[in-house]
């Protein structure tokens, strides 16, 4: 067999050599030693490199195996970060810049934990798929009289389902949150068959005493379109959800209401988390569609809040029970810190979250 | 050609023996690398009795394992490295809350209404439920502690006093059992029964029990009217023909359409609005509109007809007349002033069809509650548990006019305003014009549908501003 030059030959010519190479691939004379100069077509089609794996070393074929065995197992632990939805069906609502240096100056404390809120919401939301919008909650003037910029946050609400009109829930974040879990996805732990977890009745823990059973409300027909949480004072805004639906509209719109305002606003001590807890014990069309969840759930309590109730392990925070998001309202309130606390926390979650086969 | 790779792979290809060489190549390396870097001998046999070979690994290796473990504790803050120290199980977080929640508090409760229990439902197939008219005068001989406990605040000395459901307003309460033990001694039966007489006659008890029992009653019928006419009556301050007259003109109407009708006392809430002194006879429209909606929960439209207004047309079906979507559309005032004459806010003027819950009409000041109506749906039941929200009902400004509430709400609610529709007055609500002193596009004219004897309260001459018009129906049923 006569072995050809291909280094100056057409096209044709190497179809005509490669089939000449199909023909004699059994052939003995077709591995006889050739001269260095000479490149046959299989030199030319395959990288030398390759050929000298399939040949002696074997070990490099595990080092590749090993490789690609790495990169899947990280593939699935991060392969979250390829699946983004382009219309979020979950949005978080994270409200930062508290009072947003309109009577003093911001500390650089201030900043930095605003930094690591908001830091710690948007991997989450990465994590997940869900959309995060930070809302500015300066002091303005519209809210300035006595306790009215707790209505903020409606405002905010409203302004934000519009913002988003094909997400389904939103979820209420104060900046003194810190999501611990980053791992649980909302919608699996709590959304999915939510009549099934959360409380249709305020029985289950009733700090106001508001009447149990009224008339007028049916919960086996309504569905929920709110979920919130109570502390030892009642309903607790820090952390809830809100679906967007017309009943969302308008218990938004009826929240606020001058008349309602005028008679209350000296007696309301926690401003629109008390005014829900109204609107709850007289509106049947707004009982019907909220519900409860256990504090623990999406809102546990730090140990500054709620004093009376220290030894009550249902509202506080604990890492034995890996608990979900930490709510550290309060925390500049007497000798707290923000700052040690937020620091505290962030430690505290990333030695939770210590892979096993790290050393440090 | 030993070294030529391709000849090589050749030959191991050809027989198995080209492999084990291969193999036993590896191992032999393999025990000389490890000869020749860890100095232990793989091939020599091991001397078991030799008693310097252990210590002396333990001697060369220590001391570089107790490095590493200070090194460890210097960086991480533990001697041992954490691998050793924690297992894999205690790092999954929760897939659910469940071990916080207590399941004896889940799952849903049954609607029930004002003075009723979801088991205590009094099912009728009648799909006009009203009080019973031959009760008036006996129930008018009778006071309000007979109907109601009396709750006392304050001090003892000035004491307040305020009423409140009894208990057999909820259910009936089974006297059976007391008459049973009553019974078992029959002498002090006997000495009951010649010595003391009953507080109540007869038809006293019987007219209390109706007047208990009409809260409980809901339609299981199988007609299930669209459209319910409701009417809520104060039983006092009317002639006992005049209400007659008033609810056979509902059920007449209701009964040439088929629809529903739906009357109610206005005492049996005074608890509700005696304690706030909220004006009986205009509050107690809004939740008798709120219990038909428990009484009939597959209607579609309430139809608040109030106890001064009288249907002068039977012919006229307001299905066909307001609440279709060709026939509504074309009246409605758009941009109207909530507040009459030039009120700041006005109703919007894109409101289609599907989304209007709430059909009003207005009077010279604005809003009036007479004749209105509402949807059977989450607006409809907004704007009026609103209404009867307890701040509402203790704002002085409201008190007298219940119609104050609504225009408050729907001025400062823009959703609810959204779902509103202002239509003209005479559509269902054209008022009587006695003394020709009232604007035309106010005041009745012939062949109008609905008539309304708006001041015949304060007049009280209801009756004899009745009679007319009440004598023209007959004439004009008569003719049919």
């Amino acid at each position: 067999m006569e072995r050809k030059n291909v280094t100056s030959q057409s096209i044709n010519d190497l179809l005509e050599a490669s089939s000449n190479l199909e023909k004699n691939i059994d052939d003995d004379d077709h591995f006889r030693p050739k001269d260095k100069k000479t490149f046959t077509l299989k030199h030319k089609l395959i990288p030398n490199q390759l050929l000298r794996l399939k040949t002696n070393h074997y070990i490099g074929k595990i080092v590749l195996a090993t490789l690609s065995l790495l990169f899947f197992i990280w593939l699935i632990f991060n392969g979250y970060r390829f699946t983004r939805s382009s219309s979020p069906k979950i949005v978080m609502v994270l409200a930062v810049n508290n009072g947003g240096g309109v009577e003093r100056w911001k500390t650089p404390e201030e900043w930095s934990l605003e930094r690591t809120s908001i830091a710690n919401k948007k991997d989450y939301a990465e994590r997940h798929g869900y959309a995060l919008t930070l809302k500015d909650t300066t002091l303005k003037r519209r809210y300035s009289h006595e306790w009215r910029e707790g209505w903020e946050r409606v405002d905010i609400l409203r302004q934000t389902m519009r913002e988003y009109p094909d997400a389904e829930w939103f979820w209420w974040l104060d900046q003194n949150t810190f999501i611990m879990e980053p791992e649980i996805d909302l919608n699996s732990y709590l959304l999915r068959n939510i009549d099934k977890k959360a409380y249709r009745t305020i029985n289950y823990f009733n700090p106001q005493d508001i009447t149990a059973e009224a008339p007028y409300v049916d919960t086996t027909t309504s569905p929920i379109n709110m979920i919130i949480t109570q502390d030892c004072n009642g309903f607790n805004l820090n952390s809830f959800l809100i679906r967007k639906s017309e009943w969302s509209e308008l218990l938004l719109d009826a929240w606020w209401d001058p008349v309602l305002y005028e008679q209350m606003h000296m007696v309301w001590e926690r401003r629109e988390a008390s005014c829900l807890e109204v609107l709850y014990s007289h509106q049947p069309w707004i009982r019907e569609s909220m519900a409860f969840v256990p504090i623990k759930a999406i809102n546990s309590l730090t140990k500054g809040n709620c004093w009376d109730q220290k030894d009550d392990k249902t509202l506080f925070y604990n890492k034995n029970d890996r608990d979900f998001l930490v709510n550290l309202d309060g925390c500049n309130n007497g000798d707290r810190s923000c700052w040690n606390e937020f620091e505290y926390y962030k430690k505290l979650r990333n030695e939770l979250h210590k892979a096993w086969y790290k050393f440090w | 050609m030993e070294s030529n790779p391709d000849l090589l792979y050749r030959k191991k290809r050809k027989s198995f023996n080209g492999l084990d060489s291969l193999y036993s190549k590896t191992i032999q390396k393999f025990k000389l690398n490890v000869q020749k870097y860890f100095g232990i001998d793989l091939d020599s046999n091991y001397n078991y009795n030799s008693k310097f070979n252990l210590p002396v690994i333990i001697t060369d290796y220590l001391p570089i394992v107790i490095l590493l473990l200070i090194l460890n504790y210097l960086i991480n803050g533990n001697i041992i490295p954490k691998p050793f120290t924690t297992s894999i199980g205690n790092h999954s977080p929760p897939e659910n809350f469940f071990k916080f929640t207590q399941s004896k508090f889940l799952g849903s409760y049954n609607l029930h209404g004002l003075t009723s229990k979801s088991t205590s439902f009094i099912p009728v197939t009648d799909k006009y439920i009203f009080p019973r008219v031959q009760d008036i005068n006996t129930l008018k001989e009778l006071s309000y502690e007979d109907f109601f406990d009396v709750e006392t605040y304050g001090n003892p000395k000035n004491p307040k006093s305020f009423y409140k459901y009894s208990l057999d307003f909820y259910e009936d309460i089974d006297e059976d059992e007391e008459i049973i033990n009553i019974d078992k001694d029959q002498n002090e039966k006997a000495v009951k029964n010649s010595e003391i007489k009953p507080k109540y006659s007869l038809s006293q008890q019987n007219a209390m029990k109706s007047f208990k029992q009409t809260g409980r009653k809901i339609y299981k019928g199988n007609e299930n009217p669209e459209i319910i006419l409701v009417t809520s009556i104060n039983f006092e301050n009317l002639n006992p023909s005049y209400i007659v007259k008033i609810i056979q003109n509902r059920v007449d109407y209701a009964h040439t359409n088929n629809y529903g009708v739906y009357s109610r006392w206005n005492q049996e809430f005074l608890p509700m609005f005696q304690k706030t002194r909220n004006s009986l006879d205009s509050w107690s429209r809004i939740i008798a509109i709120r219990e038909a909606m428990i009484a009939f929960p597959k209607a579609k439209w309430f139809w608040y007809i109030d106890e001064t207004s009288f249907i002068m047309n039977n012919q006229i079906n307001i299905n066909n007349y307001i609440l279709k979507k060709e026939s509504l559309e074309p009246i409605i005032l758009k941009d109207q002033s909530i507040l009459q004459p030039d009120g700041f806010i006005k109703t919007y003027s894109d409101v289609k069809f599907e989304d209007i819950s709430i059909i009003l009409t207005q009077n010279e000041n604005g809003i009036s509650v007479d004749n209105f109506i509402i949807k059977n749906n989450l607006y409809g039941k907004a704007i009026l548990n609103l209404v009867l929200d307890p701040l509402m009902k203790t704002y002085p400004k409201f008190k007298k006019d219940v119609s104050t509430t609504l225009s408050h709400i729907l001025q400062w609610h823009p959703i609810l305003l959204s779902k509103t529709v202002i239509i003209p007055p005479r559509t269902i609500n054209a008022r009587v014009n006695n003394n020709a002193d009232i604007d035309i596009k106010y005041a009745y004219q012939n062949d109008d549908f609905v008539i309304s004897f708006a001041n015949c309260k304060l007049l009280a001459n209801c009756e004899k501003q009745l009679t007319p018009y009440w004598e023209k129906t007959q004439l004009k049923n008569k003719d049919d």
